[in-house]
């Protein structure tokens, strides 16, 4: 047996795993954690519905070895709303309509929010590119823009 | 009555993860199913070899001859095996079945399976099947075959006043793409019988499937949706072959399995738009009116009949568009090829045949020397004509309202003069391209009929509503449209109202959440049965003619506290005008049609021969737009993904089975790649449906692609008459029209 | 994921010393960031076998100013690279790149070094690092060596790196801010895309509006990137005008061979290879 130990800190909560080094961190989020907000999509890094805060810093959490997820801390959708209320963006996206069926939903709040950590005044452009690997089949984006612009001025 | 419109009624548990989609149910003691699949495209299967490498004691192994009762999943042609038994007849068909505790063995053991098959020689193109190179599907690979006739065309075409035009068209195959895969829980027990849990948009078909499958009765097969992350029609049909796999799993194994596809194992093994090839032939007067029409409408069905024949009819009545013609024949063919079957997807033929016709359109304008908006507003149908099945138009049609409102919104008399200008110098070439449609919601004909749909509503002993429907929500919003339409017909909150989970346990059949029928249709009779559920509590004399929020609450209590069970159905009644001949394929097709306009604004970068769509344009008329975020919603994805089907997504068979099947290799629109998207609505016909509502979900397929590459067309001066069009194929377009 | 995760492990390193040691004695794959071999692993594409876990070791993710040379540790990310002062003053191609590389997620993980040592034709650094003449750093025990980029690539996925070397630096000269330069990456969509062409070009003059140097490079043209040499030399010394850019382009269409894949066709690459130099050529001259 090749497993190993990991040690992580999932959403403020210490965690630790027996997992095989290269099990993917989304289904040790999903299986081992039993945290199942994370979605996968594909599994090549291409839909983003894995979207996750590694660190502080966003990333595909199907593409991350459990190895090295040691040490770290790792933020799901689960810790975006508190124990009273919706973020900014959750609410922004149930008011205006940026989900649908919601699969794509996790990831790509997990997005939003890492762009309105880093940029308080995107351009339409900015919001595109930070939401560009995110794939959303029901919206065509629309709404999902919307819901960001909405949030921003919520800011303000 | 004001409109209410709720917030997405399961929006919140969306919005933080909570909301169970089928893989993320986990399992106790059960195990993980995979499926075993032909590498041949046709042939005799000999033997089934098991390598001595892997200890099978370990796992639960089932094929064909373990199926109880009927070895075919239970459609419109009893043709499509649950698992092969001799006959391969596509690459990728299921031959067996396994699972085991563990995913990564169960996944591993694939690899130590093989097969003995007597190859048989495949057919791959409607040519191919047309022309009887291999007899592949019963006695002559037609799975289906119309003919719609209005007037006759046959004498016109030797006028010599007229001016005679023909084209080709085709469309590929388009993979729905729903973010979330296909997954099913199978249980089994001697005593339930049968449950199945998973991601699925008709509950009852799969309960049809399955009843004879393992030959049970109806009250011992249980199906529940999960939570479903997007179906576009890919889980109309098909869960009920991934449903029967897990179930006959749990049967083996008497424990629960889990059936999980990942993405490359779903994107070449599941159902697919049908592609299609069409030919149209018109006769033009001077006047630029037409005065005759010929349309030679086929589709490629692969392997197994599916819905072929529905995605066929859907197709071949929307061939002849919005449009007026005396002397009309549609001439339409499915048939059998040995590729993945095709199925349901959004639109369901009509994309497909309107694609053909908006571009035709665009062709005949040309040679005729009339502006493309011109020569369609000339010839549109109005009220009073009658459409090439002979329905009658009986509401208002006003194309140039409709268009006239995009032309604004567009700025498009100035933009395209400055287009025309800057296109002489620039390398990057920018034009409109328009597309003129309608779209008939519900099934065709006499289906809903025969569907006969049956909604429920349920005082609850809280005094709250609950509506007991099979219509699943995948995203569309039927949650909260039956919430709105409930709330609305009770003069209640939302609140008020609660949806029941479709679980065939405790919701009657109203029909499969397919044809842009659940708003239409369903909630007519979610509509009707809170109407009459108002009228049971008057008869008790617990309300009065008005009553409250509170008086209703309190009234339900009552009835529930002392009565019992406070329980109304509502059932379909077909309008008594709705009249249809399924054999001379005449009368209404549909109930009712919303028309529509698209306007697609494009740039080509001729270094490239990439297209972007810049901005899209969508206004139709829907009757009653019952929520607008949820309808807006429904178009704007409608065109995202009908943009992909026209200029990203292609779909590459090689022995018949899709072999992009990976996200980075099958292209659907990133956030970047989308146009701003423009929706506008128009109300002026509301005589069915809540509140006059026709159904929306599939329209927003049919209008782009034509657009899109009506645009490309106006922009580059290029004409292509295939889709998808990647740079490519562009690319290829322009050499040879250099040549 | 269909690969067997029995079979697979990974061992972490804990600093350079320690992965060189490691690399020196026994066959084992380095894994950074896992934006490519991830992939792999899940389509059950991935050999089975020994895997070292270079992505802890910090001191290979920093970007450093030396005189004329900026020096890039080899675990900077995309990200790294699109956020940094120095990257973004003197090698805005790289920037470029990266912004071009998958979307967000991938470029808070994807690294330069296993960009460039997972020698995908269609990486997308590969033709600024050709453009701007960049020296790879390759370590091991025994100590280290710089080797020129275009040197790097002997064939499809072929690098003249030995087994027991590890890619730690990359170097390059500050760039004369009198240049012209022009990267374009044409994908299958504008994110999350491989390149069917990926186009780097960089360009100076001397006061006599001759050309001073140039550099074309290509991604997913060949086996490897490529550098068009001979389109160079045909160039270089001479002002750029209507007939040269007709003859560059000529010769460019003679010299590149482009696969057809399952992404895109070799006439389709090839035909707008030659649009984008003759674009490049044009847009310079305004320079």
């Amino acid at each position: 047996m090749n497993k190993t130990t990991v040690n992580f800190e999932l959403n403020g909560a210490p965690t630790q795993v027996s997992t095989y080094p290269m099990a993917r961190l989304l289904d040790v989020i999903r299986e081992d954690a039993q945290m199942t907000g994370t979605k996968e999509g594909c599994g090549e890094g291409e839909c983003g519905a894995c979207s996750i805060f590694m660190d502080g810093k966003l990333v595909n959490s199907c593409l991350v070895p459990a190895l090295q997820a040691n040490g770290k801390k790792i933020e799901t959708v689960e810790s975006l709303a508190s124990e009273s209320a919706l973020s900014k963006i959750q609410q922004a996206f149930f008011i205006h309509g940026g989900a649908q069926c919601g699969i794509c939903t996790p990831g790509m709040l997990m997005a939003a929010t890492d762009l309105l950590k880093t940029n308080s005044s995107p351009t339409d452009e900015d919001i595109r590119e930070a939401l560009a690997g995110n794939l959303c089949r029901c919206t065509g984006y629309t709404k999902i823009f919307k819901s960001v612009l909405e949030a921003l001025k919520a800011d303000q | 009555m004001k409109k209410k419109f709720g917030l997405r009624k399961e929006g919140i548990s969306k919005l933080k993860g909570e909301a169970k989609y089928i893989d993320d149910y986990q399992l106790s003691d059960g195990l993980y199913g995979v499926t075993v699949r032909s590498p041949e495209p046709r042939g005799i299967l000999k033997k089934i070899k098991f390598s001595e490498k892997i200890n099978w004691d370990e796992f639960i192994i089932v094929t064909a001859s373990d199926i109880p009762g009927k070895n075919f999943i239970s459609m419109i042609e009893m043709d499509w095996p649950v698992l092969v038994d001799k006959q391969i007849n596509h690459k990728g068909e299921a031959i067996a079945l396994i699972a085991h505790p563990d995913k990564l063995e169960a996944k591993r053991a694939l690899k130590f399976i093989s097969f003995d098959i007597e190859p048989l020689a495949p057919v791959y193109s409607i040519q191919d099947s047309l022309a009887k190179k291999e007899i592949i599907w019963r006695k002559d690979n037609l799975f289906k075959e119309y003919t719609i006739e209005k007037g006759n065309p046959d004498p016109i075409w030797e006028n010599p006043e007229l001016k005679i035009f023909t084209q080709h068209y085709s469309t590929g195959a388009q993979e729905q793409l729903y973010i979330e895969n296909n997954g099913m829980i199978g249980e089994y027990s001697k005593k339930d019988g049968v449950t199945i849990r998973g991601s699925l948009q008709c509950p009852y078909y799969v309960h049809s499937a399955l009843c004879p499958i393992f030959d049970l009765p109806e009250e011992k097969v249980r199906i529940i949706q999960a939570e479903t992350g997007g179906g576009f029609g890919g889980k109309e049909e098909f869960p009920s072959l991934v449903a029967a796999h897990a179930a006959l799993l749990a049967m083996k194994a008497n424990k629960p399995v889990k059936l999980i596809y990942d993405r490359a194992e779903d994107m070449a093994n599941s159902t697919k738009r049908h592609p299609s090839e069409s030919t149209h032939k018109m006769a033009v007067d001077k006047n630029g009116k037409i005065k005759a029409w010929e349309i030679d409408f086929y589709l490629d069905g692969g392997a197994y009949y599916t819905l072929s024949s529905v995605v066929l009819s859907r197709g071949c009545i929307h061939a002849p568009g919005p449009y007026f013609c005396e002397n009309t024949r549609v001439n339409a063919k499915a048939v059998a090829t040995n590729t993945f079957p095709h199925g349901a997807f959004r639109g369901f033929g009509a994309p497909q045949s309107i694609f053909a016709t908006e571009r035709f359109m665009d062709y005949v304008a040309k040679q005729v020397q009339m502006d493309p908006i011109e020569f369609r507003l000339n010839n549109i149908i109005q009220k009073g004509q009658t459409t090439a099945t002979g329905q009658l138009v009986e509401e208002k049609v006003d194309y140039k309202k409709l268009i006239d409102r995009l032309l604004i919104a567009s700025d498009f008399e100035k933009k395209k003069k400055q287009y025309e200008l800057e296109n002489k110098s620039s390398h990057i070439k920018k034009g409109f391209g328009i597309a003129t449609f309608m779209h008939g919601a519900g099934f065709t004909g006499s289906g809903e009929a025969y569907l006969a749909s049956v909604v429920g509503v349920r005082g609850t002993s809280e005094g709250k509503i609950e509506v007991l429907a099979s219509s699943v929500e995948m995203g569309q919003g039927k949650n909260t449209i039956f919430s709105s339409i409930a709330a609305e017909a009770l003069g209640v909150a939302p609140d008020m109202i609660i949806i029941a989970t479709p679980d065939t346990k405790f919701v009657p059949d109203s029909g499969p959440t397919v044809a842009s029928r659940t708003s239409m249709v369903v909630g007519a009779l979610v509509e009707s049965a809170c109407i009459s559920l108002v009228k049971k509590l008057q008869d008790e004399k617990l309300i009065e003619k008005k009553f409250s929020e509170e008086q209703l609450s309190s009234a339900i209590k009552t009835y529930t506290a002392t009565k019992g069970d406070l329980k109304v159905f509502s059932k379909y009644k077909q309008p008594p005008n709705i009249h249809w001949d399924d054999e001379k394929y005449q009368g209404s097709a549909y109930a009712t049609y919303a028309w529509a306009v698209y306007l697609a604004e494009v740039e080509v970068n001729t270094l490239t021969y990439d297209t972007k769509v810049i901005n899209f344009y969508a206004n139709q008329e829907i009757g009653n737009v019952l929520h607008p975020t949820l309808a807006a919603g429904q178009i704007e994805g409608g065109v995202a993904q009908a943009i992909g089907y026209a200029i990203y997504e292609k779909v590459r068979y090689q022995d018949g089975q899709m072999i992009n099947n990976q996200m980075t290799n099958y292209i659907m629109p990133t956030a970047l790649d989308v146009p701003n998207i423009h929706v506008f609505f128009e109300e002026w016909n509301q005589d069915y449906g809540p509140g006059g509502a026709k159904g929306i979900g599939e329209l927003p397929m049919d209008g782009p692609a034509p657009a899109v590459i009506n645009a490309v067309e106006n922009a580059t001066g290029v004409s292509v008459n295939s889709i998808p069009m990647l740079p490519e194929d562009l690319f290829q377009a322009m050499e040879n029209s250099n040549e | 994921m269909k690969s067997y995760l029995p079979e697979f492990h990974l061992t972490k390193a804990t600093s350079l010393k320690h992965a060189l040691d490691i690399i020196s004695t026994s066959t084992i794959t380095p894994i950074a960031g896992g934006t490519d071999i991830m992939v792999l692993l899940d389509a059950g594409k991935l050999p089975p076998g020994n895997f070292l876990d270079i992505n802890s070791i910090d001191s290979l993710k920093n970007i450093t100013e030396d005189g004329d040379y900026i020096y890039i540790g080899a675990l900077n990310t995309f990200t790294d690279i699109r956020e940094n002062n120095l990257c973004q003053q003197y090698f805005p191609m790289m920037c470029e790149a990266g912004r071009w590389s998958g979307a967000r997620a991938i470029q808070n993980r994807g690294t330069i070094g296993g960009n460039i040592c997972n020698a995908s034709p269609a990486g997308d650094t590969p033709p600024a690092l050709l453009c701007y003449d960049a020296e790879i750093e390759l370590s091991c025990v025994d100590g280290t060596r710089w080797i020129n980029y275009h040197e790097f690539h002997l064939d499809y996925k072929k690098l003249a790196k030995k087994p027991h070397e590890l890619l730690t630096k990359i170097r390059i000269k500050k760039t004369n801010p009198n240049r012209f330069e022009l990267y374009q990456k044409v994908g299958t969509r504008l994110a999350q895309a491989i390149s069917k062409i990926c186009f780097a070009g960089l360009i100076e003059f001397d006061a006599d509006k001759r050309v001073k140097k140039v550099r074309l490079s290509w991604g997913a043209m060949g086996p490897y990137v490529l550098r068009s040499f001979k389109v160079e030399d045909f160039i270089c010394g001479n002002k750029i005008d209507d007939a040269l850019i007709e003859s560059s382009v000529k010769q460019l269409g003679q010299e590149l061979s482009p696969i057809g894949d399952i992404r895109s066709s070799s006439d389709y690459r090839k035909h707008v290879a030659m649009n984008l130099l003759k674009h490049f050529l044009i847009t310079s001259k305004g320079h």
